[in-house]
């Protein structure tokens, strides 16, 4: 793609972007599109998981294109999360194109994206260097309307893309997070310098973009009732925070044997699942209130 | 057997023939010490011992004793009687005379109990052979005593049979599961694989209590019984392990082989080879802690005797198998530093070093693996809020339901020559594993949903039917399968 084809937002960004390869659905460049871009840490932590486990849904549902640069970490997420739920995602390379030295996943998900949704690089088969990450954060950010951040630490590459973002005029959230945490504390000083808006929900995102939630409609526990009331008793509780089966033991009170059937059953109705060896609400009820 | 001949011609010389290694033929030096040190006449002739069958290589240092008393009734120290003659002497000389602790002493008791035979042994490890009830054990302190003894001038009295039974069922363990606080889930985990005899895998951070875990699980197995201690006897007693003064080996062995064992150490070698740690696990458990930091290639060589229960060793001058039916317990850090998930310390590792971490461990020896279970780190505060709440189980209780529940097994795979659930063969899931149809609805609707391979299918039915002997019920129930979804395999 030569300069006079790109769209309108990439002619504004500096240095200037000499040509572009593309693969996929080119149609997602349109002008008239909304793009968020996503950026974070390569060591995603659970949190940052989970932080995008939680607004991904909204955030297709909205018709937002999610935008980032196919890194593992935060990036490979947004992408997976935003096809998992049908959105549409353009992937914006470190590398060049048709760099032949990817890993296997690596070149499996790249395709997945290139069929899917679109993949964009400033190289044909440039090798990934120190330096071309900064300059496809460029990319990233001048496409952007605005960029997320869900987990940075203080010198990273998603500080580049959000300097980069200011730079271009364009609008930074964040994401706080543990204060304890290396990877939050980009996003905390962000906030805490006034850099970047703070977000606490998909609301907050789509609310920068004129937008609403589309509300869903509630999903009523319909498994068999059993004797006991374990399983609404275990998605009030897993509602606070994840929990270990044995932590459920010692809150439930009853022996594990017991307990394990109702979550091998709640599990298999996706009301519920596993990460980490922890217990959390799964994506049926992730999206919708919690049964009353 | 030991042939000894003082001829009265020839230059004086101590020859010993039929193959001995090195520590046999230094048996001459320690022989004539030992005889001239308990005030015998060593006789300045020419002296030959034959060890019988003469092609056979002889080791060890046990026939120091042999041919001590050949050396003496040859040169005519007492006079020869035909119920000594046909009697065992087994053991190693020190050079004052005294017998030392030697190695394979029930061994050498189960051979005399075989021909019927008396047996001379040191008295270190003449408890070893006490325990066959049917023989003659003289424990001998040194060799003057023993010609003392044969003279017939101060008897030495016979060891007074050890009942095996009796020692087993007062066997105490150092571990007990009542110690463990929390960990429900790793205990359910724990008593289903002693009940089926499947191997089980602990993935959690370090210090959340795996290696307690798999110390206790020999308390909650069945205790052994007679033959199945003589078993293990049998392989300790061959490696030397035996302590002295000790009869039998009464508890279910556990061992946990550090992560740089050699190979030979692990499943036995060297050119005459002796038992490596499977083997001396047998009938109990072999405890790999970090399996993930063994190597590629010991892990491959599990493989076999986790399968057969048997490891056959071939060397060039002989080939030799040992009983190696152990459970395996492997125990596996989340990630290279191990902290992924914990609740307070952050994980240090990237998402490309878990994966490169966990896939060396997936593969072939995941394969043999019916159990996967998490053991979450514990939070201190969080089991003293709620101590009290549910009284823990000895392990005492836990084994006596699990000897129920190996019963039922026994009885239903009898005539397929097999003890435990994990033992079954495909063709035996489907004779043995009844499911009730809600059961079979269940599991159809959890391999679509986890997309199961057919082995875990079948690891799953049988780790079902284990929990279904444990709860008494004749057929394997969905609530069976459903709690045994919650030990599948995992990303682990």
């Amino acid at each position: 793609m030569e300069r006079k084809e790109m769209p309108a937002r990439f002619l504004a960004v500096m240095p200037p972007i000499k040509e572009l390869w593309w693969e996929g659905n080119r149609g997602l460049l349109a002008d008239t599109n909304k793009y968020l871009a996503i950026v974070g840490s390569r060591r995603m932590t659970d949190y940052g998981r989970r932080v995008l486990e939680m607004i991904m849904p909204d955030l297709v549902r909205a018709g937002l294109i999610i935008v980032s640069g196919m890194m593992y970490g935060v990036d490979q997420e947004a992408h997976k999360l935003c096809l998992k739920y049908g959105g549409k995602t353009i992937a914006v390379l470190g590398w060049g194109i048709e760099w032949p030295g990817l890993t296997r996943e690596d070149r499996e998900l790249q395709e997945k994206i290139a069929k899917e949704g679109l993949v964009i690089s400033e190289w044909e088969k440039k090798k990934p260097e120190l330096w071309t990450f900064p300059a496809r954060n460029r990319i990233v950010a001048g496409l952007a309307d605005s960029v997320l951040v869900t987990e940075a630490a203080l010198k990273s590459g998603s500080m580049v893309t959000v300097t980069w973002a200011q730079k271009f005029g364009k609008s930074v959230l964040a994401i706080p997070g543990p204060i304890t945490s290396k990877v939050s504390a980009g996003t905390n000083q962000l906030i805490a310098a006034g850099r970047a808006k703070m977000v606490l929900s998909a609301e907050d995102i789509l609310c920068s973009y004129g937008l609403q939630r589309t509300p869903t409609q509630l999903v009523m526990f319909t498994g068999a009732e059993r004797t006991n009331n374990f399983p609404h008793r275990i998605l009030e509780l897993l509602e606070n925070e994840p929990l270990t089966t044995d932590e459920m033991v010692r809150i439930l009170c009853d022996k594990v044997e017991k307990i394990n059937v109702v979550l091998t059953e709640m599990n298999l109705s996706e009301l519920i699942e596993e990460r980490n060896g922890k217990w959390e609400l799964g994506v049926k009820m992730r999206q919708d209130a919690c049964p009353s | 057997m030991v042939e000894v001949d003082v001829a009265s011609k020839g230059f004086p010389a101590f020859n010993i023939v039929g193959l001995p290694t090195k520590a046999v033929d230094e048996s001459r030096e320690r022989v004539r010490t030992a005889l001239i040190n308990s005030d015998f006449d060593f006789p300045a002739k020419k002296i030959t011992v034959n060890l019988a069958p003469a092609d056979l290589p002889k080791g060890g240092a046990a026939y120091d004793l042999p041919i001590a008393v050949g050396i003496l009734i040859a040169s005519g120290a007492f006079e020869w009687k035909e119920k000594d003659s046909s009697a065992i002497y087994y053991g190693e000389l020190s050079l004052d005379g005294s017998l030392r602790h030697t190695k394979g002493a029930l061994l050498a008791g189960e051979f005399a109990n075989r021909r019927k035979r008396t047996i001379f042994l040191p008295i270190l490890c003449a408890n070893e052979a006490a325990v066959f009830e049917a023989i003659k054990v003289f424990p001998v302190r040194n060799i003057g005593e023993l010609a003392l003894h044969l003279r017939n001038e101060k008897l030495i009295k016979p060891l007074k049979p050890i009942d095996v039974t009796d020692l087993v069922e007062s066997a105490s363990y150092d571990f007990d599961l009542s110690e463990i606080a929390g960990q429900e889930l790793a205990k359910r985990a724990l008593m289903i694989a002693a009940a089926g005899g499947h191997n089980l895998l602990m993935s959690g951070p370090p210090g959340s209590g795996k290696t307690m875990l798999a110390r206790a699980l020999p308390s909650v197995l069945p205790i052994l019984n007679k033959e199945e201690s003589l078993a293990v006897t049998a392989i300790y007693s061959a490696a030397g392990l035996v302590g002295p003064g000790e009869a039998i080996i009464r508890r279910r062995p556990y061992r946990s082989p550090h992560h740089s064992t050699s190979l030979p150490g692990l499943i036995g070698g060297g050119s005459h080879p002796i038992p490596g740690e499977i083997s001396l696990a047998h009938l109990g458990v072999l405890f790999l802690d970090e399996m993930a930091e063994f190597s590629r290639n010991i892990l491959e060589a599990l493989r076999q005797p986790l399968e057969d229960g048997v490891v056959v060793i071939s060397r060039a001058a002989e080939r030799i198998g040992f009983p190696a039916q152990f459970m395996l317990v492997a125990a596996v850090n989340p990630c290279p530093c191990g902290y992924l998930g914990h609740p307070r310390k952050e994980c240090r590792c990237s998402l490309r070093e878990v994966g490169r971490y966990r896939r060396k461990i997936s593969g072939p020896i995941l394969d043999r693996i019916d159990l996967c279970v998490n053991v979450p780190a514990v939070e201190v505060e969080k089991l003293v809020e709620s101590s009290g709440v549910a009284k823990r189980q000895t392990s005492a209780e836990v084994r006596k339901e699990i000897e129920v529940a190996r019963l039922i097994q026994n009885d239903r795979l009898k005539q397929s020559g097999m003890f435990t659930n994990a033992q079954m063969k495909n063709k035996q899931v489907k004779q043995f594993g009844l499911m009730t149809p809600e059961a079979e609805k269940l599991l159809a609707l959890a391999v679509a949903k986890y997309d199961l391979s057919a082995r875990s299918y079948f690891r799953l039915i049988k780790v079902g039917r284990t929990i279904a002997d444990l709860a008494r019920a004749e057929k394997v129930e969905a609530n069976h399968i459903a709690e045994a979804l919650q030990f599948r395999e995992r990303v682990f």
